[in-house]
């Protein structure tokens, strides 16, 4: 143990040490380069939202990314890589990195789970690239420096899809680069001898080992649109399936449309969606990020005294299932239990798919099929229904 | 600089420990179970049941349902056997392993679970009252219908594609299992 403590204490020095070389020389000038790399980007972003007076900005940053992400974030990584092998003990300076992020995503709450806050804004600090920007556009009357949608993603007017698509082929940003699947995971986003895989702000990125390329990103998100983003007209008469209606009801200043298994909240004046939703049906799960909107306990009552937060997972209910879910990342571990879309309730016809009896062999002896009366199970419960008329007269029992 | 480095080593040491501990629980089958849902669940589960290096047993692990089945359900699981995967053109099999591709996976393997223990005998009696056919509501969402061809029950998918039940009725603590000869495909979303 008194080992394992030393060498803890030699990684943590490791990590220290670029830290501390970082305001000198030509290490500090990479350094500040890389911090510009994305933030360049974003620039471009805005050009695209921002109409004509973002075309000259986009000029702009379109050079400066070019130039930084050749002196700057190679030579950081560099550096970066220079002191793990000299050091050994990669893998405990990773867990420690690891510990950081999960430090700081419990500090923000459920930020992690929202495109782009955090780790972005933090490129962001020192960043006098992008103030100016931000002034500019302010003067001539934007949100800071933003069409109103994109503004309040606070990621340089971007739209969350096109930043993530121009990191592709690029160095991974340092604030991913430690961003270790969670164990539980690491089966489904496999290491190969080619590339490996790391998390950041919902995205799963597969790496060149060679050169840390960025080759491939997944979003974890369901995929889809994003928020931020225009909903396309053409899939404004797409309602949201009948059976989930009682979740996501249309009100006044929120619209609910669903496409390709997700279902999408759309604020009507701007068109933009602001939350994605995805349904289980559309293979939401294992391996993907829970939305930012089930950060409260919502497990149904009669699954609480089986699936209740402990310190090392979450349980988390979304139409079709209750999600197991690391707290740190967000991302879901497991589908601890399957529940249907369309539960049954009292007074209700019983929907179609119910014909056949399936109560669990423990209770048949009690509850058995008479002409008086149909026993059915539905997601932790059993329903009395009446045979002649189809109607779910009663919840006889919970069995878990 | 000292006063810094000491909580770093502590932290450093205390998350690769408590990582040893994820690494045991993540390699055991019913890992996204708490000890209630395990006792709920029984001791000879669908997950346990089913022949750990089938096809199908592994397209449930890849898609994190492996754990699911090993909890209080109850579910019934229609299994096709390897025969019925090998039936399937490569490409769409192997690309199920790939993490893209597991919504699809996810999709197809949900449509095998349904809520609650079916019997054969109980599809039967229900396809008798349906006058010929029963449909079936999948954990999925989509619906499956029963039918009876000489003697066995023959599922359909809404595509039309048809397995018939070969091997019914295996009980489990949490459900029953049926082995059936064809992988059945959910209406694309």
């Amino acid at each position: 143990m008194t080992r394992f403590f030393l060498a803890a204490g030699v990684a943590a020095l490791a990590i220290t040490a670029p830290v501390a070389a970082k305001p000198g020389g030509g290490g500090g000038g990479g350094d500040h380069g890389g911090g510009h790399s994305a933030e360049a980007s974003h620039g471009g972003g805005g050009g695209h939202g921002g109409g004509n007076n973002a075309q000259a900005m986009r000029g702009g940053g379109g050079f400066n990314s070019a130039k930084v992400e050749r002196h700057g974030g190679g030579q950081r990584f560099a550096n970066f890589d220079r002191g793990g092998k000299s050091r050994g003990g990669q893998s405990e300076r990773h867990a420690f990195k690891a510990e950081r992020h999960a430090f700081k995503a419990e500090r923000n709450g459920n930020h992690t789970a929202r495109f782009d806050r955090g780790d972005r804004r933090d490129l962001r600090g020192d960043n006098r690239f992008d103030n100016r920007i931000g002034d500019r556009f302010a003067s001539r009357g934007l949100i800071d420096g933003c069409p109103p949608g994109l503004a309040k993603k606070h990621n340089g007017c971007m739209p969350p899809g096109q930043l993530k698509n121009s990191l592709l082929g690029q160095q991974i940003p340092l604030a991913y680069r430690n961003g270790i699947v969670p164990l539980a995971l690491q089966g489904l986003y496999a290491d190969t001898p080619n590339s490996y895989y790391r998390y950041g702000d919902g995205y799963m990125y597969q790496v060149n080992r060679q050169n840390n390329l960025i080759e491939s990103l997944l979003p974890l998100l369901g995929g889809g649109y994003l928020p931020g983003q225009q909903f396309p007209s053409n899939y404004m008469n797409s309602y949201v399936p009948s059976y989930y209606q009682s979740f996501y009801p249309d009100t006044s200043d929120n619209y609910y449309r669903y496409a390709n298994g997700n279902v999408y909240g759309i604020d009507p004046y701007s068109g933009m969606i602001d939350n994605v939703i995805p349904m289980y049906a559309g293979g939401y799960g294992y391996g993907q990020m829970l939305p930012s909107s089930y950060s409260a306990y919502n497990v149904p009552y009669q699954y609480r005294s089986m699936y209740y937060d402990t310190a090392d997972s979450y349980y988390r209910y979304a139409p079709g299932a209750i999600y197991q879910v690391d707290p740190s990342t967000s991302l879901i571990t497991a589908v601890a239990s399957l529940l249907t879309g369309n539960g049954l309730s009292v007074g209700q016809r019983l929907p179609t798919g119910y014909s056949a009896y399936n109560v669990p062999l423990a209770y048949r002896d009690q509850y058995a099929d008479t002409s008086d009366a149909w026993y059915r199970y539905n997601n932790g419960y059993i329903y009395q229904v009446d045979p002649t008329s189809q109607v779910v007269t009663s919840l006889i029992r919970a069995l878990v | 600089m000292t006063k810094f480095v000491v909580p770093l080593a502590i932290a450093a040491a205390a998350l690769a420990l408590g990582a040893c501990d994820q690494g045991k629980k993540a390699s055991e089958p019913g890992a996204a179970q708490t000890g209630e849902a395990k006792n709920a669940a029984g001791e000879k589960t669908i997950a346990g049941g089913l022949d750990q290096n089938s096809r199908f047993f592994t397209a449930a692990k890849s898609a994190g349902l492996d754990a699911t089945l090993a909890g209080p359900g109850p579910y019934t699981v229609l299994a096709p056997d390897d025969a019925a995967f090998a039936k399937l053109p490569k490409a769409t099999t192997d690309a199920w392993a790939k993490p893209e591709s597991r919504a699809q996976l996810t999709g197809i393997l949900t449509y095998h679970i349904l809520p609650g223990t079916i019997l054969a005998d109980d599809i039967g009696k229900a396809i008798d009252n349906g006058k010929g056919k029963a449909v079936l509501a999948t954990m999925g969402g989509g619906t499956l219908t029963a039918t009876r061809e000489g003697g066995k029950i023959v599922l359909t998918d809404s595509a039309g594609g048809k397995a018939i039940v070969t091997g019914p009725d295996e009980k489990r603590s949490n459900g029953v299992v049926h082995t059936i000869d064809a992988v059945l495909m959910p209406a694309k979303a």
